[in-house]
């Protein structure tokens, strides 16, 4: 039997272990949260009920576009990519983390396309970007190793590019940076959606890939939220009111939704969710994001 | 004094725990959570966290028409039977179940849309005294 003042206590530190626990794992706590109840725990009573909410935001990895291009019949296109001589020139932490998913993108989306020669260039760039972050334990001789030898199994090679970057992005929570891990993911976004607006141009039946542009909304949305739950620099600041000026055009934009089902199958344990949404992205919207895509990604790439 | 005195002391015994038991979470997603998504693609994040009884942890995402995607949560078997709810972007319920340690399934959208994926553990009953805890995962897979 523990004492109710005990009890108490434990539940009080307990409480306090939740909170910090998430801050340093997702990002989903903010720092403000941290301090006041960390500061004042001995002066303010923690109720029983109360409890900690952790929230996370989900990204969809560059991978991911790369594919949905890919099937749409859109070709590689080289021409795309941010240069790897530009990987020695960034200076600040900020470009490098910025770049280091630029070069993860560019990565992707040639292992998409089994262009091996750029994957090694881009995995060598990223590498580099990633050694001057501290975080190149994420590209161990191991994994460099892994890579090499399975480079013509496209499946290999995705499965080692997923895993590289969850690490990098892992290290930096680890190191307290999760600010960085923010900017990576950001860096990561832009670029996709740079190429998918340019490779919008170039493909002829290009509906599909113009609809998948405007599905990125949602997506925008919580990138938005994951940097604004960061540590407020004046770097972070500036890409928040960036990333603001794409979601403000995406917020002119109609989406009509209906409720969504889930059908399960409980024996397989697979389901389809139902339901429809159209999203009318009209063409002059889609030239505005363009632009915008264009404008910041060349205002990241620059060294 | 003599409690507060105690509850400075249980608060640094909570504090050095947590840098490892972060580490630990980690480890724990990626040595029995991770392995189990394959042949599914990471996302490229691992949302990780320590919840208590009665707790709720949520992940906001999009899912996009075209891939298909394998869900997973991880929970440590002392957290009790943990249940996952799967919202739309109302906030109604349109999924729900319940399971120990690994929930799974596999599914797809007939349309993109916002989802979040809420677990929540179960509440601590009248006879228990101590609060669980336990690490948590909730990891997206896709192709």
């Amino acid at each position: 039997m523990i004492f109710n003042p005990i009890k108490k206590l434990i539940g009080k530190a307990a409480f306090v272990s939740a909170i910090v626990f998430a801050f340093y794992s997702c990002g989903s706590g903010t720092n403000d949260t941290v301090k006041e109840t960390t500061d004042s725990l001995a002066s303010i009573p923690v109720p029983d009920t109360a409890k900690k909410q952790n929230v996370f935001y989900s990204i969809p990895s560059p991978i991911q576009l790369g594919q949905f291009l890919k099937r749409s019949g859109a070709s590689y296109d080289v021409k795309v990519l941010n240069p790897l001589d530009n990987a020695s020139k960034y200076s600040s932490t900020t470009k490098k983390a910025l770049n280091l998913g630029v070069y993860g993108a560019d990565l992707s989306y040639s292992a998409v396309f089994n262009q091996t020669q750029e994957i090694q260039s881009y995995l060598n760039g990223s590498k580099k970007l990633a050694e001057d972050l501290g975080i190149s334990n994420s590209f161990s001789k191991e994994t460099i190793k892994r890579m090499e030898t399975n480079i013509a199994n496209k499946d290999s090679v995705l499965q080692i590019i997923s895993e590289i970057f969850l690490n990098s992005n892992e290290s930096l929570k680890d190191n307290d940076q999760s600010g960085i891990s923010g900017l990576v993911i950001t860096g990561g976004f832009i670029e996709g959606l740079y190429v998918g607006t340019r490779v919008a141009k170039t493909v002829k039946k290009n509906e599909g890939i113009i609809t998948r542009i405007a599905e990125l909304k949602g997506s925008l949305n919580n990138l938005i939220t994951i940097l604004s739950l960061e540590k407020q620099d004046a770097d972070i600041a500036d890409l928040i009111n960036d990333l603001k000026s794409i979601k403000e055009i995406y917020d002119e934009m109609v989406v009509t939704e209906s409720k969504a089902v889930a059908k399960a199958d409980t024996t397989k344990k697979t389901m389809t969710i139902g339901g429809s949404a159209h999203y009318s992205l009209s063409k002059e919207q889609l030239e505005r994001i363009t632009a915008k895509a264009e404008s910041i990604r060349t205002k990241i790439i620059k060294p | 004094m003599k409690s507060r005195n105690i509850c400075k002391i249980i608060i640094l015994l909570v504090l050095a725990f947590n840098v490892t038991g972060f580490a630990q979470c980690n480890s724990f997603a990626k040595g029995k959570c991770m392995p189990k998504l394959k042949p599914y693609l990471n996302t490229q994040q691992l949302c990780n966290t320590v919840l208590l009884s009665g707790d709720k942890t949520q992940l906001s995402s999009t899912f996009y028409y075209g891939d298909e995607y394998r869900l997973l949560i991880c929970a440590e078997d002392a957290l009790g039977k943990i249940q996952l709810n799967i919202r739309d972007a109302q906030n109604n319920i349109i999924f729900t179940t319940k399971g120990y340690g690994v929930i799974m399934w596999d599914f797809s959208v007939e349309a993109t849309q916002d989802l979040t994926l809420e677990v929540v553990t179960p509440p601590i009953s009248d006879t228990e005294t101590i609060e669980k805890s336990g690490c948590v995962s909730i990891l997206l897979g896709f192709k």
